[in-house]
């Protein structure tokens, strides 16, 4: 499934060099280190980003996701997306298209 | 006495007994027994006058761990308004924290490109090795120490860095041209990021001067954001803290709390802890530093050493002193008395004690240089505007202030 003209259900997503994030009460903050800006994550985001500390299907994030949280899956599949874009748009994340698509 | 403080330890800590105090303990105890989450629902059932519990977190640095506390433990029993006070109440050191760790990873680099041997150690650096978050604890500034031959350089690369010294200009030429500050401080524009230097003239809280080939024979690597760190061994950082804390009084109890974090969940040779402090004169100091961080944290220190620590009637004398300063939310000014008392019973002798407090009440900082400016052949009179300053500032102790 096509979710973003960057991101699919197949794309395989990592966390990019140049970052370094900590947490605190469930929540991460992350820190770009070139550009200085910082960034928080809720919770949930968190989990996503812990998710991304190895490299993943999007389509592996949302089945965590909502096997983890309350949530339709449809919402889950925009929302991890909207969130994989604007870490992407950051430079925060590195996205790939998984070969086998 | 609470009934909690008699089942947790810090027995001798009269403060304690106000539930505000003690809620700040237990969520630095949950870091290390998550027993203490149970103490903290109990306390927040009981009833917390929160202005208190976050007043106390703020003086003591401790923040973020109260935050993270109170939300791992007790979330369903506050409201969201609270939760979102605890949470608001760390965002400044989350933001400083942030700007100070690439701040640290920028110097480093450059202080590697350089080739100066700067070795960075407490502050984000700390807080990644003994909290594993830089977000977790709280600090305001950067820590290098260097070489006293280095600073030169280092003023010279910092200033292109865009710092500016804090200091006089001929503390740069210590030993040869006049005394050291207390640290070689830098200030960046616009930011306003504290760097502080420190080296074996200004670390003079140590009794003997710190040996600089024995520390970098020993140094510890930390990788953060791909950079490799160089940094100072877990034996000797145990040291250095206590050192420290003891310099301070341990007025705060963020600063115990490391000592608790760093003492736990990973390998310590505490033999080599013993003997480096042997080394340095600072036997006591480090019992002192020990007791706390097991008494009000639960740090774990091995049987034996624990039995040596508690054997030490002096240093539970001085912890006692210490406790009493938590009394009060307000950070209690010791008079110049008590403070050189202090300072004496830490050594690991009388002589000791007396040769090192003189020697400290007559090393002129920069803060002295900062109450009153001499002209140069007036320096040599610094040694006197010292104790005046100190009286002037501290009083003193002689009465309560």
């Amino acid at each position: 499934m096509v979710l973003s003209p960057t991101i699919s259900d197949r794309s395989i997503v990592v966390a990019a060099k140049g970052q370094v994030s900590s947490d605190l009460a469930g929540e991460t903050a992350i820190l770009n280190i070139k550009s200085g800006v910082y960034y928080s994550l809720d919770p949930i985001g968190a989990r996503i980003w812990s998710l991304m500390q190895e490299p993943r299907t999007v389509a592996d994030i949302q089945d965590a996701i909502t096997g983890e949280y309350e949530v339709e899956p449809e919402r889950c599949a925009r929302d991890v997306v909207a969130l994989l874009e604007e870490l992407h748009a950051q430079g925060l994340i590195e996205v790939k298209e998984s070969s086998s698509a | 006495m609470s009934l909690m403080a008699e089942r947790r330890g810090w027995q001798n800590c009269p403060g304690a007994a106000r539930p505000e105090l003690e809620v700040n303990l237990c969520c630095g105890r949950a870091l290390i027994d998550s027993e203490a989450k149970e103490d903290i629902r109990t306390l927040v059932r009981q009833g917390l006058n929160w202005p208190d519990v976050l007043a106390i977190a703020e003086r003591h640095r401790l923040s973020p761990v109260v935050y993270e506390g109170i939300a791992g433990a007790a979330q369903d029993l506050v409201s969201p308004e609270q939760l979102n006070a605890l949470r608001k109440a760390t965002a400044p050191s989350t933001a400083a924290g942030m700007a100070l760790v690439r701040e640290l990873l920028r110097l480093h680099h450059a202080f590697e490109a350089a080739e100066i041997p700067a070795v960075p150690y407490k502050g984000p650096l700390l807080a990644w090795v003994a909290y594993g978050s830089f977000i977790r604890r709280e600090y305001q500034d950067l820590d290098f120490a260097v070489p006293q031959k280095c600073i030169p350089d280092v003023v010279a690369l910092l200033k292109n860095e865009g710092y500016s010294p804090q200091f006089d200009a001929r503390e740069t030429h210590a030993g040869k041209d006049g005394g050291a500050p207390g640290q070689y401080a830098f200030l960046s524009h616009p930011q306003e990021i504290l760097v502080e230097i420190h080296t074996e003239r200004t670390l003079r809280y140590f009794p003997v001067p710190i040996d600089w080939q024995d520390l970098s024979s020993r140094l510890a690597t930390v990788e953060i954001g791909g950079q490799r760190l160089r940094t100072f061994s877990i034996e000797d950082t145990l040291v250095m803290l206590c050192v420290h804390g003891a310099k301070h009084f341990w007025e705060r109890l963020g600063w115990v709390l490391d000592v608790a974090m760093l003492a736990t969940g990973r390998e310590v040779d505490w033999k080599f802890v013993t003997e480096i402090a042997a080394k340095m004169e600072t036997t006591r100091v480090l019992h002192l530093g020990l007791y706390l961080a097991n008494d009000l944290f639960g740090a774990a220190v091995p049987g034996p050493l624990l039995e040596e620590v508690s054997g030490d009637r002096g240093a539970q004398d001085l912890a006692e002193k210490v406790y009493a300063q938590y009394e009060s939310i307000a950070v209690p000014g010791a008079g110049v008395l008590p403070r050189a008392m202090f300072r004496i019973q830490l050594r690991d002798g009388i002589g000791q004690g007396l040769r090192h407090t003189l020697r400290l009440a007559m090393s002129p900082t920069e803060s002295d240089r900062q109450t009153v400016r001499l002209p140069r052949w007036l320096a040599p009179l610094y040694v006197l505007v010292r104790p005046w300053r100190l009286l002037r500032e501290y009083g003193s102790g002689l009465w309560r202030r």
